[in-house]
């Protein structure tokens, strides 16, 4: 099979995962307990104006024929209306969107670049002190919890220590613009940063780490130390890309952990981006926001899932199914 | 070398903060609100949730509160009742004008009180009374309110089909904010594009909502109250986690948390000078820690049951135990430690702790000592995860208390909005008891449709399964028949005694808050009296410098320059790291 009938088969393959994602969703979401109509008529509105908020909703209809329409629309690009928000929730994933990547690109930038570099030069010299120090910090840092080191990092550099800001994607009290903002948003990016890309770059160390050891022990590395080439040269240049291929394996499959990563980093230092609109969609029974939300990352991840497995079919030509 | 480049900025920053100094009233600064709950919907007048700092801050209402909750003016600077309490008419300010500039007129009240022709059935101003008819809101024009008429631009007049002396206590910004009609005649009220950039005519004028990030307010520098506010800004910080809303607060992020903190945080709070002593308010509007049943089970169908729980439970030790001995023991089913002390009996109070008499009225119920040591096993008793943790602490108190009797409960965590569900809405009521932390005010008739029998439709906060005629009779009178203060007043008593003897619901305690306010802002802040609620008019800021200020505020009537969007923002970092890649890149060809 070649690289392109494997890609169409793959992109095909695709499609039922993201129907199942729609279904489970669907149902799941409607099938918890509690009522958006309450919610939005309001703690004292009368049960005539809860029903008139139900009817306006089209939560009156039986669940089969919401799904078929949710379906329907979904096919049209629609992702519906929030009932809560009274936006269209395409709307709002699209202004907090721009937040959450930023986030996100940010907190893999960082979790590559150290985890990546940490892990090369701790498979240089294996079993040294430094690999042992950095194995211990990376295994520790892979076991906490994301809103754990997000409380410990507010309270250490926010609150006791006030060197950054403990919340928030810029300081609201000031008017800021331009390079100002930029620079404020950078500062309140480092705290959320750092939270979430700890695990990440814990799991990069270890991928690369192991990689490394297994290359750097064949014949081409001793070859090339033989001929003359710096160390340097040796490490980033033979092995390290040919150790890279796991690395971006893992890459690609943790889309959706740092998405979900990213629903608590939100939420622990008040970041506007999509993780906290779909934690507190959750709180309110918005059940389009959350579907809409649930099924943008559903669909970040199975398309991150099939361009990893492309890139990786491309990269390595023995891969074809 | 960003990073030590932001840490210069920071400290350079730092360097500017200055300890705030006590002096008068004066003009500037910016007032920033946390809240842990989530962002209201809506911003406008009208929306109906739990949330209205927002509207508070923007809206005014016909009359405000002073600090024992009687009414004074607001946007009515005077107002007079008819002999038979049946016409009620109000003379409005004149020199108020909207934010938009157009004047504030009668027009504007009639409209907000639903007479004028609105597309959908949902009334403004639903919330004013909502539930003292029969199941119907009182404000429509079959029960109770049969006009509003405007005789002229300044004078408006209600016409009563009964007296009606609660809607008085209603009539503030707080639920019955006055809306402009301009804006919202002959329009959908739920699409109009003004419900998200609203247009009051409050202390503080709408300029940004970043949503899921702060909603900023800037001074309305034609307020029609003279020589208000004083602070150029407020703006309310959204932010979800408690922890981090406490974090904020002591890195100066947050000025004031209105929702309270959680008991268990106040000794750290009250390190901090700045904060320290966290004012502890038990509030007018009055929020109660109680013990539901559900009375449709025929287990609570027994009066003796219910009140065997009630001397199982020694009340005092669940303040010490759960919320660190802040709050009173509750002793009617309002909070009789506030203002509302009024509207219980003074002969009122619950009968002490007594296992040994918990235990004989169980046993007369039928409810004998098993083998294993059990009489009732209850696996259904639902607590708030959402709730502060004293809510949980009370729950756990409770459950051991009970189990001295031989009555074994499983607490079962939920959200709030599973909760509300399966206690209220669901048939059958998937609970049989739960913790539940509610309002009773501002009118005590507000705690009507929790023990009226009429109110069992499948809505929140309505009736559990309680039904008694005596006290229903009593309900309805003090609605619709009561002609003077003081028949309300003795009515209300009325029903509080009976309740009493009957314990439809268990009342533990008197809820206190725990309002940090840091010390620079001066003045009286109406959060004091109701927590949910602005507006924050007469608060200034006393510092010299430090946080609270602001940079280059601009006219609030200008148009503000716009902040660069998140993706000028991305590309700027994209960049920074490419122009940093090609630097470490050269330097090694160089190499």
């Amino acid at each position: 099979m070649g690289f392109k009938q494997y890609a169409v088969k793959r992109v095909l393959e695709a499609i039922p995962a993201i129907l199942g994602v729609l279904v489970i969703g669907f149902f799941a979401v409607h099938l918890t307990p509690g009522d958006p109509a309450q919610y939005i008529a309001g703690e004292s509105a009368s049960p005539d104006e809860v029903a008139f908020v139900t009817e306006n909703l089209g939560l009156d209809k039986p669940l089969l024929t919401q799904f078929s329409l949710y379906i329907q629309h979904f096919l049209h690009g629609d992702l519906g209306y929030s009932f809560v928000q009274a936006q269209p929730v395409a709307d709002l994933i699209w202004q907090r969107l721009p937040n959450t990547i930023m986030l996100v690109l940010c907190a893999y930038a960082v979790a590559l670049v150290f985890g990546v570099m940490l892990g090369v030069l701790a498979a240089s010299k294996p079993y040294s002190t430094f690999d042992n120090v950095t194995s211990i910090l990376a295994l520790t840092a892979y076991g906490m919890p994301g809103f754990w080191v997000g409380q410990l990092l507010i309270l250490g550099l926010a609150v006791y220590l006030p060197i950054f800001p403990s919340n928030g994607m810029s300081s609201v009290r000031s008017n800021l613009l331009g390079a100002d903002y930029v620079l404020n948003v950078a500062w309140h990016l480092v705290l959320p940063v750092l939270t979430l890309a700890l695990v990440d770059l814990a799991e990069q160390f270890r991928i690369t780490r192991g990689a490394m050891l297994e290359i750097l022990n064949q014949d081409f590395v001793t070859t090339a130390r033989a001929k003359g080439v710096s160390e340097g040269k040796v490490l980033f240049r033979h092995s390290l890309r040919n150790a890279l291929l796991p690395v971006i394996t893992i890459t690609g499959l943790r889309v959706g952990s740092v998405f979900t990563g990213a629903i608590l980093t939100e939420t622990v230092f008040a970041w506007p981006g999509v993780g906290r609109l779909m934690f507190t969609s959750v709180f309110a029974r918005d059940y389009p926001m959350i579907l809409g939300c649930f099924t943008f990352i559903s669909v970040l991840v199975v398309g991150a899932s099939l361009v990893t497995d492309l890139c990786y079919a491309y990269l390595d030509p023995r891969i074809r199914y | 070398m960003l990073p030590t480049l932001l840490v210069a900025v920071m400290l350079i920053a730092m360097m500017g903060t200055a300890k705030a100094q006590v002096q008068g009233p004066k003009y500037g600064g910016s007032f920033v609100i946390g809240q842990a709950s989530s962002e209201p919907p809506i911003l406008t007048f009208w929306t109906n949730t739990f949330d209205r700092i927002p509207g508070t801050e923007m809206f005014n209402g016909l009359v405000s509160y002073d600090n024992n909750y009687n009414p004074i003016p607001d946007l009515a600077q005077s107002w007079s009742f008819s002999p038979d309490g049946l016409t009620w008419t109000f003379n409005l300010v004149r020199n108020a004008t909207w934010h938009d500039g157009v004047p504030f007129t009668a027009a504007d009240v009639v409209f907000s009180y639903g007479f004028s022709t609105h597309q959908t059935p949902l009334s403004f101003n639903q919330s004013l009374i909502p539930h003292t008819g029969e199941g119907q809101s009182f404000f429509t024009p079959a029960v109770g309110l049969a006009s509003v008429s405007a005789p002229d631009a300044y004078t408006v007049v209600f016409h009563w089909t009964h007296p009606y002396f609660e809607a008085l206590v209603n009539m503030g910004a707080f639920a019955a904010p006055i809306g402009p009609a301009h804006i919202y005649n002959g329009t959908n009220v739920f699409s109009n594009p003004y419900n998200n950039k609203p247009v009051g005519t409050g202390p503080f004028m709408f300029k940004e909502w970043v949503r899921g990030d702060h909603v900023t307010l800037v001074k309305n520098p034609t307020y029609f109250k003279k020589g208000r506010p004083y602070l150029d800004q407020v703006i309310l910080k959204a932010i979800p986690d408690p922890n981090t809303l406490v974090a904020a607060l002591q890195s100066g992020d947050v000025d004031f948390i209105p929702e309270g903190l959680p008991y268990e945080l106040l000794p750290q709070i009250n390190s901090n000078p700045q904060f320290n002593p966290v004012p502890l308010h038990t509030t007018n509007i009055g929020m109660l820690d109680r013990l539901l049943f559900n009375n449709d089970e025929p287990l609570f169908k027994d009066v003796r049951v219910r009140q065997a729980f009630s001397l199982a439970i020694d009340r005092q030790q669940v303040i010490n135990v759960a919320a660190g001995g802040h709050g009173t023991v509750s002793k009617c089913i309002w909070p009789a430690s506030t203002g509302m002390a009024q509207y219980c009996d003074p002969s009122l109070t619950y009968p002490e702790y007594n296992v040994t008499k918990a235990g004989q009225l169980l046993d007369q119920a039928g409810y004998r000592v098993q083998p294993n040591g059990t009489r009732i096993v209850l696996p259904r008793f639902l607590v708030d995860n959402g709730e502060p943790a004293a809510s949980l602490g009370a729950g756990q108190v409770i459950r051991d208390m009970l189990a001295k009797v031989g009555i074994m409960t499983t607490i079962v965590q939920v959200d709030g909005n599973t909760r509300l569900n399966n206690v209220f809405v669901a048939r059958p009521r998937l609970f049989d008891i739960s913790m539940h932390k509610g309002r009773t005010g501002p009118s005590p008739l507000f705690a009507r449709k929790q023990f009226d029998s009429n109110f069992n439709a499948p809505a929140i906060f309505t009736n559990t399964g309680f039904s008694d005629p005596v006290s229903d009779r009593l309900w309805s009178q003090v609605a619709f028949n009561a002609t003077t203060n003081a028949q309300r007043v003795q009515l209300f008593q009325q029903i509080s005694k009976r309740l009493a003897g009957l314990y439809p619901e268990l009342e533990i305690y008197d809820y206190v808050y725990a309002q940090p306010l840091r010390h620079s802002f001066q003045g009286s802040l109406f959060y004091a009296i109701i927590p949910e609620s602005g507006p924050s008019e007469n608060l200034w800021f006393a510092g010299t410098a430090g946080a609270a200020t602001t940079t280059s505020m601009t006219s609030t009537t200008s148009a503000t320059p716009t902040a660069l969007p998140s993706w000028a923002i991305i590309v700027a970092v994209i960049a920074i790291l490419l122009v940093g890649a090609y630097f470490v890149y050269s330097k090694k060809k160089k190499k």
